[in-house]
């Protein structure tokens, strides 16, 4: 039992290059682009409006299929954006938002949309919001 | 030099390096076969359950044999406040014919009293006490006592758990979100529903492509990612709504998803991320008095799934919701993109 030999190099070499094999793909494969946290207020005529669900819609979006950044509101009608994880944020750029209000008042119905059908669709929805890179915390939103 | 020991008659025994590495040995065998226990005890749980599933699916389909509609979470004729879920009236199917008939049909499921005509009997709240093995996951950390009503009364633990759940439809926010696609949208196309007697015509994609129950365990303690990070108590609506297996609140609701994390709703993430959002106020203004659940299992990289033909497949925790949405719609004509 020896062990004074020193490793040859050549299978030092050997084995770095099996270990690199072998934990090949054990990388995440998830991409995630940087998040900015941002926090904001929805009005209705003035006053603050509860569980309304607010979604930022990426402008120059390549693929539609991304996460979206989205909140819904407390009762005091502030809300956070959540991209990935809970209240991460939103990355930087512009968005179309887009602000909906599911709510159930009849357990047979389901929960249904009070706001207006405008607010629901990027296209006809006339919300817009930039985020910038570092804090956005003053956001507001207001609704008919 | 050993064999001049044995020479002498004499016998040293073991040197202290070769007991050190029968021991390495011994050791390093035990590190590997641990695990692999381990591994085997949980996929016999995850066949137990898939086998409880199965049994289920063979009790609904023998109760539209019977009675030509699969057993409904509708309210029943008489009060219009009595509910009574789908596993109630599935018991007769699943040899617990004894228990379905002390259960008193013109009243809740939560009553504590009985008809004063008939003094003798037990009430519905004890009745839905027992627990039902067919009816709970055997990886799921289930006590014997868990879930309660949220009203009239303070929130206390009355009855026991299920964990197998359906889907009474897909949320629209999903569609705003751009996550599925518009056909699988829709607050009452899942295989369950809380307002018909849902039968085998209604399922127009083939009930091989309809998800009809999967699991969501834990209840009403809320699990995000493994680790329990509220314990449901007393006097607190801190808790997923759901869990009792006489409950129609304890139905999945509407597909909604979570964050990657399960702390935010609505999002991409729906199995194995977090068994529900706590209830913070009741009626929530979303769920309202439904509940709050969400796709959960135990078992490590997904869950198991009954579908409307019977059939029990087990579903990866990586699917996109997409695609989940469109098994969880029963009627919405769109493809079936799983497997």
């Amino acid at each position: 039992m020896q062990l004074s030999n020193p490793l040859p190099s050549r299978s030092v070499t050997f084995l770095a290059i099996a270990l690199c094999i072998l934990t090949l793909g054990c990388q995440k494969s998830e991409e995630r682009v940087a998040t900015f946290p941002v926090s904001g207020k929805v009005l209705k005529g003035g006053a603050p409006i509860n569980y309304a669900t607010i979604v930022f819609h990426p402008v120059n979006a390549s693929d539609t299929a991304t996460e979206k950044p989205r909140g819904i509101t407390n009762p005091d009608g502030t809300f956070q954006l959540t991209t990935y994880d809970g209240n991460d944020g939103a990355p930087a750029g512009s968005y179309q938002v887009t602000i909906q209000q599911w709510l159930t008042e009849k357990p047979e119905e389901g929960p249904k949309n009070r706001l207006k059908e405008k607010y629901s669709d990027p296209k006809t929805s006339p919300l817009t919001a930039t985020i910038s890179e570092g804090s956005n915390d003053a956001l507001t939103f207001s609704v008919d | 030099m050993r064999s001049t020991q044995f020479k002498n008659g004499k016998i040293s025994g073991f040197t202290l390096v070769e007991l050190l590495v029968v021991i390495a040995i011994i050791g390093v065998m035990v590190g590997l076969l641990l695990p692999a226990v381990q591994a085997a005890r949980e996929a016999a749980r995850r066949m137990q359950c898939s086998n409880n599933l199965k049994q289920i699916g063979l009790g609904l389909h023998n109760h539209h044999d019977t009675f030509r509609h699969l057993p409904s979470n509708i309210r029943p004729n008489a009060v219009s406040t009595v509910r009574i879920r789908w596993a109630t009236f599935l018991l007769p199917y699943i040899e617990q014919n004894t228990l379905f008939e002390q259960v008193d049909q013109n009243r809740n499921w939560s009553d504590a009293t009985t008809d004063p005509a008939t003094p003798a009997r037990t009430p519905n709240r004890t009745l839905f006490g027992t627990r039902i093995p067919a009816y709970e996951c055997p990886s799921a950390p289930n006590g014997t006592i868990v879930d309660g009503a949220p009203a009239p009364e303070t929130w206390a633990p009355i009855v026991a758990n299920g964990d197998y759940a359906g889907f009474y439809g897909v949320s629209p926010e999903l569609q705003t979100l751009g996550l599925v696609d518009p056909a699988s949208v829709g607050v009452a196309n899942g295989a369950l529903s809380k307002t018909a007697r849902l039968n085998f015509r209604d399922f127009t994609d083939g009930l091989s492509n309809a998800l009809h129950l999967t699991e969501s365990a834990g209840r009403p303690h809320v699990y995000r990612r493994g680790r329990l990070v509220i314990t449901a108590a007393p006097a607190s609506n801190n808790r997923v709504n759901g869990g009792g297996w006489c409950r129609p609140a304890s139905e999945l609701n509407v597909l909604r998803g979570a964050s990657a994390d399960g702390v935010s709703f609505p999002g991409p993430a729906a199995i194995n991320v977090t068994n529900g959002e706590p209830l913070v106020t009741y009626p929530h203004p979303f769920y309202n008095v439904d509940g709050t659940s969400q796709i959960y299992a135990f078992h490590p990289g997904g869950t198991n799934a009954l579908f409307g033909d019977g059939s029990v497949r087990f579903l990866s925790a990586s699917i996109p919701i997409r695609q989940l949405a469109q098994v969880v719609s029963r009627n919405g004509g769109e493809r079936n993109e799983l497997e």
